[in-house]
């Protein structure tokens, strides 16, 4: 996690950050903003992995929110496959390419993962996302501890913000220039 | 120094702030205390309260809970969800009327918060299955009570908000942050609540010791204060309804080892718990 930014610098972010409706995910879930949308934001993120993904060229953005890794049987997928990193990033993947996104365009934010004493399930989800993104050789442009709070995929401007109870407290940057 | 809540008074006047759990509340979590219990047992005290009855209607009515045709009677609603499914909305709708709007010193929503109670009702019911100990009959009323103390102490943490995220910086968990800062932590003061609601005396347990499970003394049943604690923890991990302790906290090493928890129970609980407290996202919306 990064140091903190000049208040003026995060103030601006959160004045364009709330000039659209955000798009709130819940665990566990996908969603893809449309060209030039809103932020997305969700929760603290925990074990779980958020990955982020942001076509720099059609300024589209979609965030995958999973529980796991990979799902125990046929029926728990069938029923829940975005709960899964091993299916949600597939079909995150397939939702922006739908929208015209290209895969050279792409670009990644990683965040999550955290863990609990002997626990390994968030490293397991974190293992999961960078297998797939490198798979598809999509560059992680940045990735971050698990934050105690809300997250914010800026989708229009491509940004990364946390925040805790102070406040924000950090940039994790942008994923496009 | 006397600190926060030390003094007697202070703390009464502060539990007396929080709007009390309603009579049929209070006779629901303990008929949830009882293996079996009849339609005959559960639907007089729900009718006893209209307002109750009501809201039960409307959550059993909501898309969450995937009912085909509308139900307009506690009896149908029983015979669709099962009677301790119905008593368990039942009392969470009672304690959901309890909530503020926020928790303010805790940094969370009471939405938040609402999802913390019932991912952890979830996951310690989870869990007691698949550890496969004797599974307590009031393991998911403690889950969902565990955390009430925070609703009297919420506003004496915001008046030391920049002391508390001063602690919370140096590492302290947040329960230790409350004790160093209050004189007391949200455990003890919500087993004084849970005494002042007249709940009964297995939940009051697990309530106060559910961040000390090391330290039970004898006569209180420690595998419900395990769960408690583990599924506690667990619901932190999961990231449901964090708060400014984030994820700087204690899971006792004893608790997990006594429950015998696997990574394979976590994958498993994780999963089984999720559309439960979805489900249960529909008693605040109702």
């Amino acid at each position: 996690m990064t140091g903190s930014l000049p208040v003026t610098r995060i103030a601006s972010l959160a004045a364009t950050a709330s000039k659209r409706a955000p798009l709130y995910l819940h665990l566990a879930g996908v969603v893809v903003t449309d060209a030039g949308g809103g932020p997305i934001t969700f929760g603290a993120v925990g074990s779980g992995v958020a990955v982020g993904l942001f076509d720099v060229e059609r300024r589209i953005a979609g965030c995958a929110l999973y529980l796991l890794p990979r799902p125990p049987d046929a029926t728990v997928a069938r029923k829940n496959p975005d709960w899964f990193g091993s299916l949600a990033l597939p079909r995150l993947l397939h939702r922006l390419y739908q929208r015209g996104c290209r895969p050279e365009a792409l670009r990644a934010v990683v965040l999550g993962g955290a863990d609990l004493g002997p626990l390994t399930v968030g490293a397991r989800n974190l293992a999961c996302a960078t297998a797939f993104l490198d798979e598809h050789r999509i560059p992680t442009t940045r990735s971050a501890e698990p934050p105690t709070r809300s997250t914010i995929l800026c989708a229009t401007r491509g940004e990364l913000r946390t925040s805790d109870a102070s406040g924000f407290d950090g940039l994790d940057g942008e994923v496009a220039p | 120094m006397t600190l926060a809540l030390q003094d007697p008074t202070a703390l009464a006047a502060s539990i007396d702030r929080v709007r009390p759990l309603s009579t049929a509340a209070v006779s629901l979590s303990g008929l949830l205390t009882k293996k079996d219990f009849t339609i005959d047992a559960v639907e007089p005290v729900i009718r006893s309260d209209p307002g109750l009855t009501a809201a039960i209607l409307r959550t059993v009515n909501s898309a969450a809970f995937g009912v085909r045709r509308s139900v307009s009677t506690v009896r149908h609603a029983a015979m669709l969800l099962g009677n301790k499914r119905l008593a368990e909305i039942a009392l969470g709708t009672a304690f959901s009327e309890t909530l503020p709007i926020e928790l303010v010193g805790y940094g969370v929503t009471a939405a938040g918060f609402w999802d913390h109670c019932n991912a952890v009702a979830a996951i310690a019911e989870s869990l007691a299955r698949e550890t496969q100990g004797p599974e307590p009959e009031e393991i998911y009323t403690a889950g969902l009570l565990h955390d009430i103390g925070k609703l009297v102490i919420a506003t004496h943490l915001n008046e030391h908000l920049q002391e508390v995220l001063a602690g919370l910086r140096a590492g302290l968990p947040l329960v230790d942050a409350e004790r160093a800062i209050l004189g007391l932590d949200h455990s003890d003061v919500g087993a004084a609540l849970a005494e002042r609601w007249a709940l009964p005396p297995r939940i009051t347990d697990a309530i106060r010791w559910h961040h000390r499970p090391e330290t039970v003394p004898d006569g209180v049943d420690r595998r419900v204060v395990d769960l408690v604690h583990v599924a506690d923890g667990l619901a932190h991990l999961f990231g449901y309804g964090a708060d400014i302790g984030g994820l700087a906290r204690v899971v006792s090493e004893g608790a997990t080892l006594r429950i015998g928890l696997s990574e394979r129970h976590v994958e498993r609980v994780a999963i089984e718990s999720l559309e439960p407290v979805q489900r249960m996202r529909a008693v605040l919306v109702a």
